[in-house]
């Protein structure tokens, strides 16, 4: 998938079942036309950080998972957070983990929002679309 | 009066010392006293004899002039003569001795009868050389000298006989003090002995039971499990017990051999260093920790409990293999971390499953429904809500599992405020405002207040569920004292519980109620428990089917 100018969110989900329910809970809000997933840490670095040509655009939010193969999601903040290009970027950590440790760690690296990743999926639908909702419509984004 | 038993056996030795001295003193004048009666009777008998003596002179003399006339040779006055020179001299020689004023006033009668009977003589011998024979016989025979010889003898004789009564009294007064002397004597060296031989006999028990005692602290320094020592401030063993040996394989000459900095772990020794300094300065060392190398090279860590002795320049301390307990702990710090990392993996991998049944039988509902017959959907919301149900169950049950791992950080807590916030809290989640909730004055405490404000909250939220159903419910929170001991508690007049199950109520998963009378994943009370636990208190329950319950708890003061 090339990267895009238009892209607004860029999705960093293992999980094919949690992706697919965060892009149709996206979808029912009217948020899902411009959405990159990455399956991992490392795409989702490499898409942000990526070598070759075009690589100006830059999510307006991107939704982290924690939990990832290879680079997991707390490094990837770490990362993007250190980068002057994305630390401007906000970014959503959507985790099933309520472990404190997590929630912490990932306010320090510079998480702007926390959010469990509940069972019941109309509270997953609601979580997510208020994420979506306030930072791609409400919130002034820099860029 | 209660003195020990050294200070007694002090006293005791110090009276007998005084009464020894006392008897000495005693004995010592008692001595002086009786030279002095042998002095008096010396003294009378020297009176006596002074007495006799001029008396005899006097007779002398009055023999002398008598020859003399009778025969007219002045060879006979030679006794005279001599009388008149020693007559004077020896009532000198009494009035020397005699102190008694009445013997004193005899004496002076005495010396005028003596100067009278001489100046006799001396006018007799006169006469005779002036005159003749005749006229001095005829002044003899005036019976002059006769009569002043008989008062000489007269007064002489009263005068011994004084004297012998003088010593008399003298030597009865004497007798009287030496007996009561002798008698001091007796009774006190009686005494004294009496008090030497209590004092040597404290003293010999007092030497056995220390002996005992030393034997038995031997025994027992022997015995120890614990390692036991008694160190130089600079440094170095002087005293160990066997334990040493056993516990690090040294022999003890080796471990006295060397400064006991050399068998400690350089790592430890820098902090080993410090706590003797703290030691030397005169505090004790209690709970300190480091390890000691064996003879195998192996180390162990030992737990220290030490007490300087400043005046001698020695710690006398104890210590505890505490090596197993180590290891313990730090497989126990594993075997924590490896339960972390289940829960991490429990809380994001367990979900994920459950949030797509739930998310794709939704999304099955919401696409499919005109083709799905009603059955299909019903059956479709059951999934749904068994996935539900799963994910609270495994929410409860991190939660319980995070709690037994958190550190207790205690504070002042207002429990009355708490439990307002907590009602608050409980209201609006359930949406119940028609319950009366009672929240007395409650104790300031101290405790975890996120922990004390779970438990809380678990508590009301059970009694406003089990209220559900009763039209007039309500709850109360308050306290009461017993034994000194505040006892919370939490009231509701709802369903109740059978009390024969009263046991069950606080296990992990343990329900009374069906889930279709009251939902629940039956972690709410285990919480309440382990955290009353975790503040060292006790929690109960009293209550009866339809007639309410009361949960109790106490919290015993957290540092």
């Amino acid at each position: 998938m090339p990267p895009s100018p238009l892209i607004d969110i860029l999705l960093v989900e293992d999980n094919p079942n949690d992706a697919e329910l965060t892009l149709r809970a996206l979808k029912e809000h009217n948020l899902a036309n411009t959405v990159h997933l990455a399956r991992d840490g490392a795409e989702a670095l490499e898409f942000l950080f990526g070598e070759g040509p075009g690589r100006t655009a830059v999510p307006k939010v991107i939704l982290l998972d924690l939990k990832l193969p290879k680079v997991d999601g707390l490094e990837v903040l770490r990362r993007l957070k250190a980068d002057d290009r994305t630390k401007l970027i906000p970014v959503v950590v959507l985790s099933s983990s309520r472990e404190e440790p997590d929630i912490a760690t990932s306010y320090r690296l510079g998480a702007n929002s926390y959010i469990v990743k509940p069972v019941d999926f109309e509270a997953f639908v609601r979580a997510v679309s208020d994420v979506g909702l306030y930072w791609l419509l409400l919130n002034e984004s820099p860029h | 009066m209660a003195l020990s038993l050294r200070s007694k056996i002090l006293l005791a030795f110090a009276a007998a010392l005084a009464i020894l001295g006392a008897v000495g003193l005693v004995s010592y004048r008692n001595a002086v006293e009786t030279s002095d009666s042998a002095a008096w009777v010396a003294h009378t008998l020297e009176v006596r004899h002074d007495i006799d003596e001029l008396v005899s002179e006097m007779k002398d003399a009055e023999t002398g002039y008598r020859g003399y006339i009778l025969t007219n040779r002045p060879s006979f006055l030679v006794p005279f003569d001599s009388a008149a020179r020693r007559g004077p001299a020896l009532v000198r020689a009494l009035r020397d001795l005699i102190q008694n004023p009445a013997q004193q006033r005899r004496l002076d009668t005495l010396a005028l009868l003596v100067n009278a009977k001489l100046a006799f003589g001396d006018s007799v011998v006169a006469v005779l050389r002036r005159r003749s024979q005749s006229a001095a016989t005829d002044l003899v025979l005036t019976e002059r000298g006769k009569v002043l010889m008989d008062q000489i003898r007269g007064v002489g004789r009263d005068m011994g006989v004084a004297e012998l009564r003088l010593l008399a009294e003298r030597t009865a007064i004497l007798d009287r003090t030496a007996s009561r002397t002798r008698h001091a004597i007796i009774i006190g060296s009686a005494v004294a002995i009496l008090l030497l031989l209590l004092a040597g006999i404290s003293v010999t028990r007092e030497l056995a039971a220390r002996q005992r005692a030393e034997q038995e602290l031997d025994r027992f320094f022997s015995l120890s499990l614990d390692l036991l020592c008694i160190a130089t401030f600079d440094g170095r063993f002087i005293r160990l017990n066997p334990a040493w040996e056993k516990t690090l394989g040294y022999t003890l000459a080796d471990l006295k051999a060397a400064p006991f900095l050399d068998f400690v772990h350089p790592e430890d020794r820098e902090r080993t260093v410090t706590e003797m300094g703290r030691l030397v300065a005169g505090s004790n060392a209690v709970g300190f920790e480091n390890r000691y190398r064996c003879k195998d090279g192996s180390y162990r860590w030992l737990l220290w409990m030490a007490t300087p002795v400043p005046d001698r320049g020695l710690v006398y301390a104890t210590a505890r293999d505490i090596t197993e307990r180590k290891e313990a702990e730090v497989a126990l710090r594993q075997a924590n971390a490896e339960l972390e990392a289940f829960s991490y993996s429990v809380s994001h991998d367990l979900r994920a499953p459950l949030r797509a049944i739930d998310g794709f039988a939704r999304t099955l509902t919401l696409d499919a429904a005109p083709t799905l017959g009603p059955e299909n959907l019903r059956l479709l919301e059951v999934i749904r809500s068994s996935a539900k149900q799963m994910g609270q169950l495994i929410d409860d049950l991190l939660a319980f599992s995070r709690l037994s791992r958190k550190s207790l950080d205690a504070a002042d807590v207002d429990l009355a405020a708490l439990a307002r916030a907590v009602v608050e809290e409980v209201r609006k989640a359930g949406g119940r405002p028609g319950v009366e909730v009672v929240v007395a004055p409650l104790p300031p405490t101290r405790g975890d207040p996120a922990m004390l404000h779970q438990a809380l909250f678990n508590l009301v939220d059970n009694a406003m569920k089990f209220t559900r159903h009763q039209p007039a419910a309500r709850i109360e929170i308050g306290t009461r004292a017993e034994n000194g001991e505040s006892i919370y508690y939490v009231r509701d007049n709802g369903a109740g519980f059978d009390m024969r199950y009263a046991a069950k109520l606080f296990g992990v998963f343990q329900r009374l109620h069906r889930t279709d009378e009251f939902e629940g994943t039956g972690v709410g009370l285990a919480l309440v428990q382990r955290i009353v636990h975790r503040h060292g208190g006790r929690v109960w329950a009293e209550g009866a089917v339809d007639r309410g319950a009361t949960f109790y708890f106490t919290l015993p003061g957290v540092s």
